[in-house]
């Protein structure tokens, strides 16, 4: 019986480790890519280097007593100049699974990213332009991919005929977290949109005055054809 | 004389057959057959619970989408998803129970896998070698909440439309991508047949998927380091005779205690189901006519007091710390979390060893804990439904007014000129009739008797605070 110097197991046979560790160092130094670190290793441990096996071409070539075929450049394991064939492989496998995968997110996040253009929105006809008072904002339906949006119109003429720039459309979406505000005609003399969320307030025309919305709201696109008021799609 | 072997049975034949083929016996050995300690902490299978409910949500969640419709197509009154949910909850056999096991099924699941990151947490078993099995468990966390946040829209009643608005709204406030993030959660601007059918894609295929995959990890490395543990016990059972007797085998020992944690579980899911049918609110209206008021799910609640309460504490910057709050606060808490392991490098992963992270964790967990009591408080509006008797102005009825009426009637131009803030201005405007509620415009207003109802514009006030203040008058509208 003898101890092996590398696990301290007791074991009989050859050399001075005992077989099970043989086989682990066998093992390592076919898994690691230099042979001197294989060779310090396994003579750390205290026992001859493993036998390296013939190459198949040279095992073939000794077969047939004929000279072996010369090494191609850049295709030797320990090729310390060129790129190692092994280190070439791995990065091949590498880029082509990055570049197809890369390739399917792109294709993926496109295919999934939606056309919110003001233009994508059509004009609607929300109704004739007397239907909405001097100043007093009026919640108006438009339909923005399927869904009913409010958007409240704003006469800031004093009669039924506003100029350009005279005519508002607002989102109802509040620019905080998206909640629908409310117009209520009494607040601060004046009146105010209230979002029932957090608190937010704006002015007829849609300017912040407070609570935590960090804009204005949203104006779509307004105009008016033949008396009758077209509401688009956002523009700001 | 020779001894004749009985002829081997059907079951073994079996065993062996499939024994030969693939060689199962090693697996089920290596995870199943190694002696572990005889007492485990109930706490410990905390894992084993939200692992339990998870296979709940799976069976419940398939058996649900066999009727559900995810479409926005107008049916009636409703869209043909909401409708399809009713139908469940009203015509399929069975199908309340089933929807109340997976609405359940899925606030349990948040709470469950909380607890058990909480416990986790205190024992410091994210310390080496584990601190992989925690950052998958960490990951697991965050897939669980997408998964409640996208499944919370399917039903599309009001509850569903609002919340998830505010939900994919908070990506926008991300820097530079911000507004592409937004438009990619929802498939368009606003929420629309595209956002619930994305969602519904991304909850039915995408998460399981990725939680499968989390999953399989977080219990490989588990089932890794439980040998180690197995490794270790039996070898100080073989050096300590009086140890080694506490020892008991993993199977069936246990496994017959994981049963018993299913089964409480599995009962604790049924009898919530049975005592509280799940809600389905009115359905989704996008221009909300009624004025409901968006309040998000009971997990987001503490979120939802932090920012309502930046608002109301430092108005003027609240648009720069809003955003701080929907995006930074979730960031910075995820990142530690993940990197916990070595946030906390103290050595000993005794509780005791560690003072400064756990009773930071508390006050972390007390925080969440207080901050979701007060959401939960904005949430139902912040007034209190219980009827008072006999009430007092200061301690009553005042918390009412500020609650929910000095947002217009308070300032130098309160709306209808009527200012509430004080007992002396609010009875300037005679509201009040002392001794009749009928014929006082302050009840009259609150009941809606008198259009246009109060609170303006809604939420109204809840029954028991009306009754309140009727109560209030009745008793002669006194000022004490
Ligand atoms: C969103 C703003 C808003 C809120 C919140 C609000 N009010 Fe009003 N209230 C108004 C406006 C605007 C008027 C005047 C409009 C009118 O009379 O048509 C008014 C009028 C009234 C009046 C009638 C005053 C009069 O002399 O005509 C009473 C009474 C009243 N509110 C009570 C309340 C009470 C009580 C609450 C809280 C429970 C409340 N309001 C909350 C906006 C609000």
């Amino acid at each position: 019986m003898k101890t092996c110097t590398r696990c301290g197991a007791a074991f009989d046979g050859e050399g001075e480790i005992c077989p099970h560790c043989r086989r682990e160092l066998d093992e390592v130094a076919r898994w690691t890519p230099h042979p001197p670190a294989a060779d310090a290793l396994v003579s750390a441990a205290g026992a001859a280097p493993p036998p390296t096996r013939p190459a198949p071409a040279q095992a073939e070539a000794d077969r047939q007593g004929e000279a072996p075929p010369v090494s191609e450049p850049g295709g030797d394991d320990d090729d310390p100049e060129g790129v190692s064939r092994r280190r070439f492989l791995t990065n091949t496998a590498l880029t082509v699974g990055g570049v197809v995968g890369v390739g399917y997110l792109a294709l993926g996040l496109r295919y999934l990213f939606p056309n919110v253009s003001a233009a994508a929105t059509p004009l609607q006809d929300v109704g004739p332009v007397s239907a909405f008072p001097p100043m007093s904002p009026t919640l108006a339906t438009i339909v923005q991919d399927g869904v009913q949006d409010g958007v409240y119109v704003v006469n800031l003429s004093n009669g039924s005929n506003p100029a350009p720039g005279q005519l508002l459309a607002l989102d109802f979406h509040c620019t905080h977290l998206n909640c629908p505000v409310t117009w209520y005609p009494g607040v601060a003399g004046v009146g105010r949109y209230i979002c029932p969320c957090h608190g937010s307030q704006f002015t007829i025309q849609g300017a912040h005055v407070a609570g935590p919305a960090p804009r204005p709201m949203f104006r779509h696109q307004v105009v008016i054809r033949n008396g009758r008021v077209l509401v688009g799609g956002i523009i700001s | 004389m020779r001894s004749r072997a009985a002829p081997p049975t059907a079951r073994q034949r079996l065993v062996a057959f499939l024994e030969e083929r693939t060689s199962f016996s090693v697996i089920f050995r290596a995870l199943f057959m190694h002696q572990v300690p005889g007492f485990v902490n109930p706490l410990d299978y905390l894992g084993e619970a939200t692992a339990f409910v998870f296979i709940n949500q799976a069976v419940t969640g398939i058996l649900l989408a066999m009727f559900y419709n995810a479409s926005t197509t107008p049916v009636g009154h409703a869209t043909a998803a909401y409708q399809s949910i009713q139908t469940i909850m009203t015509q399929v056999p069975l199908g309340w129970v089933l929807r109340g096991l997976h609405y359940w099924g899925a606030n349990a699941m948040v709470v469950l896998v909380f607890a058990h990151m909480l416990r986790v947490f205190y024992v410091g078993a994210y310390k080496k070698p584990r601190e992989l099995t925690w950052m998958f468990g960490v990951m697991l966390l965050g897939v669980v909440i997408l998964f409640a946040f996208t499944g919370y829209l399917l039903p599309w009643d009001q509850q569903a439309y609002w919340a998830t608005m505010v939900g994919t709204d908070m990506p926008s406030y991300v820097p530079f991508i911000g507004n592409w993030l937004l438009e990619l959660a929802r498939g368009g601007a606003w929420l629309s047949g595209a956002t619930l059918t994305r969602f519904y894609a991304i909850h039915m295929l995408v998460l399981p998927l990725l939680l499968v995959g989390l999953l399989s990890v977080h219990l490989a490395l588990v089932f890794r380091h439980g040998q180690s543990i197995a490794v270790e016990a039996e070898e100080r059972g073989r050096r300590d005779e009086r140890y080694r007797r506490t020892l008991v085998d993993f199977w069936p020992n246990t496994i017959a205690q994981m049963s018993v944690v299913v089964l409480v579980v599995a009962l604790g899911l049924l009898l919530l189901t049975l005592l509280f049918k799940a809600p389905l609110l009115a359905p989704a209206d996008p221009l909300n006519r009624a004025h409901y008021q968006p309040i998000p799910a009971w997990y987001f609640y503490s979120i939802y007091y932090v920012l309502d309460a930046v608002g109301r504490l430092f108005p003027m910057q609240a648009p720069i710390l809003s955003p701080l709050v929907v995006i930074g606060l979730p960031l910075v808490g995820g990142i530690a979390l993940l990197a916990m392991p070595w946030i906390d490098r103290s050595p000993s992963p005794e509780p005791a060893a560690r003072p400064l992270f756990i009773s930071g964790a508390l006050v972390g967990v007390a925080a969440l804990l207080v901050f979701t009591y007060l959401g939960n408080g904005l949430a139902t509006g912040g007034v209190s439904n219980t009827v008072v008797a006999r009430p007092s102005f200061a301690a009553d009825i005042q918390p009412i007014l500020s609650a929910k009426c000095y947002i217009c009637h308070s300032g130098s131009s309160p709306s209808g000129g009527l200012d509430l803030t004080s007992y002396a201005s609010a009875a300037k405007l005679h509201i009040w009739v002392p001794g009749n509620p009928q014929q006082s415009l302050l009840y009259e207003k609150i009941t809606g008797a008198v259009p246009p109802r109060m609170p303006l514009g809604g939420p109204y006030l809840p029954p028991g605070a009306i009754q309140t203040i009727a109560n209030w008058i009745k008793e002669g509208a006194p000022n004490n």
